[in-house]
C-alpha cells in the first residue's frame, strides 16, 4: 500500500510546513492580553453617548458594521435556501417515501418518559427566555443571532420528546420559510429608509431614547429584532427539513 | 508563554485539517471542518482580549473609565458562528442525500465522473 | 444600490414563492438582474476616469472617528466586474427558466444572492466586508451545486467543492484576523497605512500567504483546482457558467485587490514574487491545457479550459505591473461571456441527449444546428483568433510579459491556446459534425459514461427539434458579446490607464482616508495591435487546427508517428489522471501542501 503511505507522508510534510508558517505568524502577534486599542475607548464613548446603547457587540453588529451583518444574515438565508434545494422532493420520489433508510441493525431511539414530562414545561420557558434575550439585545448580552438559536433549539425539543407529528403540527415549514424571508427583507427596508431621508444606507436615524431603557438605540433595536426573527425562523425551517427526512411511513404517533 | 492562546488556535486548525484529510466517514469529515472553523474563532477572540478588561456590556455598576475587551472581534465571531452552523447544515443535508444513494458514509466510496 | 436590490428581490421571491406564478417569479428575477445591469452601468460611467468613488455606510465617515465604519471604494475595474457579473447573472437566470418545474424559485433566489454578493465584493473597501460578500457568493454556489441531489457524482463533487472552498474561507478569515489583531483595523486603506508602520512584518507575510492560498483555491490555480473541475463537471449549467466565467476570476480579483491595496508596500524582492507567481500561472496553464485535450466529458473539458486560461490570468496579475493587469482585465472581459456561452451550449446538449461524453454524443449534435453555430462562434472568441475575442486581452498580456522579461510566457501561451483550441475543435467536430471515425472507448470507460447525466439539466427537452429559446438566447448573447467587446476601439489603452489606477496604492489611500478626489496622470496611450500578438495568435490557431485534425483522423497518420507521440503522451497523462482522484482527503492534502509552498515563496520574497 505504498500509495497510501506516500499520501500520508505528503500530508504530514504539508502539515508540518503549514504549522511552521502559522506558528511564525502567530508568534508575531502582540502579547495576549495587551490589546492596544485606541479604538475601543472611542467605541465605548460613541456607543454610549451617541447611540445610548450598552451592549457594544450589538452596537458593532447593527450600527457600525451593519452592512456586514446584512451580508451574514443573507449567508444564513442562502444556506437554508440551498438546504431546501438539496432536500427537496426529486421527481420520482413519492411524498411518503421521504423517510431515510436506516443502517442495518439500527432503529430509531424511542423518547423516554422523563423527556416527555419535562418538555411541556421547559419549552415555553425557553422560548420566553429567547424572546427576552432578543428584545434586550441592545442592552444586555445577547441579540438577534443568539436568540434565534435559542428559540430554534427550544422548538426542536418538541421533536425530541414527542416525535415527528407533534413537531410538524407546531412548526409549519411553509410558513416559517415565508417569515424568514420577510424578516430578511425588513432588514433591508430599514436600511433603505435611511436612504430615503438622504443619509447613507443603514444609518441609525431613529431617536435614541434613554440609556438602559428598552426603547433606546434607534434602529439598532429594530435591526436586532428583525435578525432575530429571521434567524429563529431560519433554524426552524432547517430543522423542519431535516426532521421530515426521518418521517417513517405508516407510523402512527411518529418518532 | 503569553502567546499560548494564539498557538492553540493554530494547533486546532492543523488538527482539524489532519482529521479532514484522513477521515473515513463523511460526517466526521464535516465535523472536522467545524473544528477548523472553531480555530478561527479562537484566534479572533483571543486577539481581542485585554488584561483586566470587562465584557463589553455597559449596563450595571461600572466605573466610568473601565476598559473593555474588543467588541469588534466578538461581533465578528458571533455572526460567523451562526453562519458556520448554516453551512454545516447544508453539508449534512448533502450527506443525507449521499446516504440515500450509496448507503455508506465512507468518502472513498464516492467516485468522480469519468474524464 | 445594486447590492441591495438583488437581495431584496431574493427575499421577496422566497416569501411569495407559494403564491406567485412561475412566469411572474422568473420575470421579476430577470428584471432585477437587468436593473442591476443598469445601476452598475451607471456607476461605471459615474466613476471618473482613473479615479474612484468612495461611499461610507451608516454615516460613519472618517471625519467622525477615523475609518471605523464600512466603505465602498471602487474604481472602474471594480465597477466593471460588477457590471460583467450582472450581465452573466441575467444569462443564467434566463437559461434557468427551465428549472422552475423542479426547483421552484429557489434557483432564481440563489442566483440573485450570488449577484448581490459579487457586486458588494467588487465595490467594497473593507476587508471583512469583502470576506462577508465573498462567502455569501460562494454559499449561493454551494446551494446550487447540490441541485442534482440524486446523482452520486454530483454529490461527491458538491462535497469536495464545499469542503475545499470552506477551507479557503477559513484561510482567508485566519489571515484577516491576523491583520486585524495587528492593525486593529478592517478598512483596507487603514490597514495598509498601519501595516506599513508596524514592525511585525512576519505576521503580514504569513497573513498574506494564508489569504492568497484561499484566493488561489477559489481561482482554481493548480494545485488547488481539483474541486473546480469536479464541480463544473456536474453542476447545473447556470451555476457552471457563473462559476467558470466569474467565480474563479473573483479569486484573482481578490488577490489583486488585496495585494495592491494593502501589501504592495511591504515586499522587497519583487523579482522573486513575480517569478513565483508567473511560474505558478504557467504551470497551471500547461496542466490545464493538457488535461483539457484529454477530456471527453464536455463540461470537464470546459473546466480545464478555464483552468488553463486562468493560469494565464494569474501570469498577468503576477507580473505585478499595470500593463499585465490591464491585459488580464481585457482578457477576462472577452473570455467570460464566451465561456458562459460554451457551457450553455453544452447544457443544451445534455438536456437533449442526456449525455456529456464526446463518445456518446458523436454526431448527434447534427440535430441542433443553431447550438452548433453558437458553439463555434464562442470557441472562436475564446480561442482568440485574431483579432476577435480573447485576442485583444492576450496580446496586451503578452506584451506585458515580454516587457517584464518573461519571453517564455509567449511559448506557454501558444501551447495553451493550441491545446485548448484543439480540444474545442475536436469536441465541436465530433459532436456537431460527426467528424472522424467513431472514437473508441478507453480502457475503464464503462457503460456508465454518459448514462443518467441528464439529471442536472431540466427535463422535457427530449425529442424537440430545436433547443428552447430561453437556452439559446443567452448562449448566443454570450458569444456575441465576447466578439463585440473585442471590437471596441481603444479599449486596450483605457484598460491600461484604469489598471494603473488600480495599482496605485497611494492614490487609493488618499481617496479613502481623506475623502479627497485624486486623479492619476494618464499613462501613455499606445496602439496595441502588436505584431507579437498577431503572429502568436495566428500560430496558435493554426496549431490548434492541426492538432485537432491529427487527433480526429488518427487512423490516417503514419504509425510510427502515432506510436511515438503516444509513448510521450501517455505516462504523464495517466499520472495526472490519477491525481484527479475525486477524493476530498486528497484535495485537502493538496491544499495544505500548496499553502505551505506559497508561504515559502512569500517568505523568500520578503527577506
Amino acid at each position: 500500500m505504498s500509495g497510501a503511505r506516500l499520501r500520508h507522508g505528503f500530508l504530514l510534510a504539508g502539515l508540518v510546513g503549514l504549522g511552521l508558517l502559522l506558528g511564525w505568524s502567530l508568534l508575531n502577534l502582540h502579547p495576549y492580553g495587551e490589546f492596544h486599542g485606541p479604538d475601543e475607548i472611542r467605541i465605548e464613548a460613541i456607543a454610549l453617548h451617541e447611540r445610548h446603547v450598552t451592549n457594544l457587540d450589538a452596537f458593532v453588529n447593527f450600527d457600525l458594521r451593519a452592512l456586514d451583518t446584512l451580508g451574514e444574515e443573507f449567508i444564513f438565508f442562502t444556506a437554508i435556501v440551498g438546504l431546501s434545494l438539496v432536500l427537496r422532493r426529486l421527481p420520482g420520489e413519492a411524498e411518503e417515501g421521504k423517510s431515510l433508510p436506516l443502517a442495518a441493525g439500527r432503529s430509531a431511539p424511542e423518547p423516554d418518559e422523563l423527556t416527555r414530562w419535562i418538555t411541556p414545561a421547559y419549552v415555553p420557558a425557553l422560548v420566553v427566555f429567547g424572546l427576552y434575550v432578543l428584545i434586550h439585545g441592545h442592552l444586555t448580552p445577547g441579540g438577534g443571532f443568539q436568540a434565534g438559536a435559542i428559540i430554534g433549539s427550544a422548538l426542536a425539543m418538541i421533536y425530541v420528546a414527542f416525535g415527528y407529528s407533534a413537531f410538524s403540527h407546531t412548526v409549519d415549514q411553509e410558513r416559517t420559510e415565508v417569515v424568514e424571508a420577510a424578516a430578511a427583507a425588513c432588514y433591508i427596508a430599514t436600511g433603505l429608509t435611511a436612504l430615503a431621508i438622504g443619509a447613507s444606507f443603514l444609518t441609525n436615524i431613529l431617536p435614541v431614547g434613554e440609556t438602559g431603557r428598552l426603547y433606546s438605540a434607534g434602529t439598532i433595536w429594530i435591526l436586532n429584532d428583525v435578525s432575530g426573527a429571521a434567524v429563529s425562523f431560519g433554524f426552524l425551517t432547517m430543522m423542519a427539513e431535516f426532521i421530515s427526512q426521518t418521517h417513517h411511513r405508516g407510523s402512527g404517533a411518529g418518532g | 508563554m503569553d502567546k499560548v492562546p494564539y498557538l492553540t488556535a493554530g494547533w486546532v486548525f492543523l488538527a482539524g485539517l489532519y482529521g479532514m484529510a484522513t477521515s473515513r466517514n463523511l460526517v466526521h469529515q464535516v465535523m472536522c471542518l467545524s473544528v477548523v472553523q472553531s480555530a478561527t474563532y479562537v484566534l479572533l477572540l483571543a486577539s481581542g482580549y485585554r488584561e483586566g478588561g470587562l465584557a463589553p456590556i455597559m449596563i450595571g455598576a461600572r466605573p466610568d473609565n473601565a476598559t473593555f475587551v474588543d467588541p469588534v472581534v466578538q461581533a465578528l465571531a458571533l455572526t460567523d458562528i451562526v453562519v458556520g452552523a448554516a453551512v454545516t447544515a447544508l453539508l449534512l443535508a448533502i450527506i443525507i442525500r449521499v446516504w440515500r444513494v450509496k448507503h455508506v458514509l465512507d468518502p472513498d466510496a464516492l467516485t468522480r465522473d469519468e474524464s | 444600490m445594486p447590492v441591495v436590490a438583488p437581495f431584496a428581490m431574493a427575499a421577496l421571491l422566497m416569501c411569495l414563492s407559494r403564491v406567485l406564478d412561475q412566469r411572474v417569479s422568473n420575470a421579476l428575477a430577470v428584471a432585477t438582474a437587468v436593473g442591476v445591469i443598469g445601476v452598475c452601468a451607471f456607476l461605471f460611467v459615474l466613476v471618473p476616469d482613473q479615479g474612484s468613488i468612495v461611499y461610507w455606510f451608516g454615516g460613519w465617515s472618517p471625519e467622525i472617528q477615523g475609518a471605523l465604519g464600512i466603505d465602498f471604494a471602487f474604481d472602474k475595474i471594480g465597477a466593471g466586474l460588477a457590471l460583467l457579473t450582472a450581465v452573466l447573472a441575467s444569462f443564467a437566470l434566463v437559461y434557468g427558466f427551465g428549472y422552475y418545474q423542479d426547483a421552484g424559485p429557489l434557483l432564481n433566489v440563489l442566483v440573485l444572492v450570488f449577484l448581490g454578493g459579487i457586486t458588494g465584493m467588487s465595490l467594497t473597501g473593507d476587508v471583512f466586508n469583502f470576506f462577508d460578500f465573498f462567502e455569501l457568493t460562494y454559499i449561493a454556489m454551494y446551494g446550487m451545486s447540490a441541485y442534482s441531489a440524486g446523482d452520486e457524482h454530483a454529490l461527491n463533487a458538491s462535497i469536495s467543492f464545499i469542503i475545499v472552498s470552506s477551507l479557503a474561507c477559513f484561510l482567508f478569515l485566519f489571515g484577516i484576523t491576523l491583520l486585524e489583531a495587528q492593525t486593529l483595523r478592517l478598512n483596507m486603506a487603514a490597514i495598509s497605512v498601519t501595516l506599513a508602520q508596524s514592525p511585525a512584518r512576519g505576521l503580514a507575510i504569513g497573513a498574506f500567504a494564508l489569504m492568497s492560498a484561499g484566493f488561489f483555491i477559489r481561482a482554481a490555480v493548480v494545485p488547488f483546482h481539483f474541486w473546480f473541475v469536479d464541480a463544473e463537471g456536474t453542476a447545473p449549467t447556470p451555476l457552471g457558467l457563473l462559476l467558470a466565467a466569474v467565480g474563479v476570476e473573483l479569486g484573482l480579483y481578490a488577490f489583486a485587490r488585496m495585494y495592491w491595496a494593502i501589501f504592495s508596500g511591504l515586499f522587497q524582492h519583487f523579482a522573486v514574487l513575480r517569478a513565483g507567481l508567473v511560474g505558478l500561472g504557467g504551470i497551471s496553464s500547461v496542466i490545464g491545457s493538457v488535461m483539457c485535450l484529454n477530456a471527453r466529458n464536455l463540461k470537464r473539458l470546459v473546466a480545464f479550459f478555464t483552468v488553463s486560461h486562468l493560469g494565464l490570468f494569474l501570469v498577468g496579475v503576477g507580473l505585478l505591473s499595470p500593463l499585465g493587469l490591464a491585459g488580464v482585465s481585457l482578457y477576462m472581459l472577452t473570455y467570460a461571456p464566451a465561456v458562459s456561452s460554451l457551457l450553455m451550449c453544452v447544457g443544451i446538449l445534455v438536456a437533449r441527449f442526456s449525455s456529456l461524453s464526446e463518445v456518446e454524443l458523436w454526431g448527434r449534435g447534427r440535430a441542433l444546428p443553431m447550438t452548433g453555430a453558437i458553439f463555434a462562434i464562442a470557441s472562436i472568441a475564446s480561442i482568440g483568433v485574431p483579432p476577435l475575442g480573447a485576442y485583444t486581452g492576450r496580446a496586451l498580456l503578452l506584451r506585458a510579459s515580454v516587457e517584464a522579461g518573461y519571453q517564455w510566457i509567449v511559448a506557454v501561451s501558444i501551447l495553451a491556446s493550441s491545446l485548448t483550441g484543439a480540444a474545442l475543435i475536436i469536441a465541436a467536430g465530433r459532436v456537431f459534425l460527426g467528424l472522424g471515425p467513431r472514437p473508441a472507448r478507453r480502457a475503464g470507460e464503462g457503460h456508465e459514461a454518459g448514462r443518467g447525466k441528464g439529471q442536472e439539466e431540466p427535463r422535457g427537452l427530449h425529442g424537440r427539434r430545436y433547443a428552447p429559446w430561453f437556452m439559446l438566447l443567452p448562449a448566443a448573447a454570450g458569444a456575441g458579446l465576447s466578439i463585440a467587446v473585442s471590437l471596441v476601439p481603444e479599449l486596450a489603452a483605457k484598460a491600461e490607464a484604469e489598471a494603473a489606477r488600480f495599482a496605485n496604492r497611494s492614490a487609493y489611500l488618499a481617496n479613502v482616508l481623506q475623502a479627497a478626489e485624486s486623479v492619476t496622470p494618464p499613462t501613455g496611450q499606445e496602439d496595441v495591435v502588436l505584431p507579437l500578438g498577431v503572429w502568436s495568435g495566428a500560430l496558435s490557431t493554426v496549431l490548434a487546427v492541426g492538432i485537432a485534425l491529427a487527433v480526429l483522423y488518427r487512423g490516417h497518420l503514419p504509425s510510427w508517428l502515432e506510436r511515438n507521440v503516444a509513448a510521450l503522451w501517455q505516462p504523464p497523462l495517466a499520472w495526472l489522471e490519477r491525481l484527479h482522484s475525486g477524493r476530498v482527503d486528497d484535495y485537502v492534502t493538496m491544499v495544505i501542501v500548496g499553502t505551505t509552498l506559497l508561504g515559502g515563496m512569500f517568505f523568500a520574497a520578503f527577506r
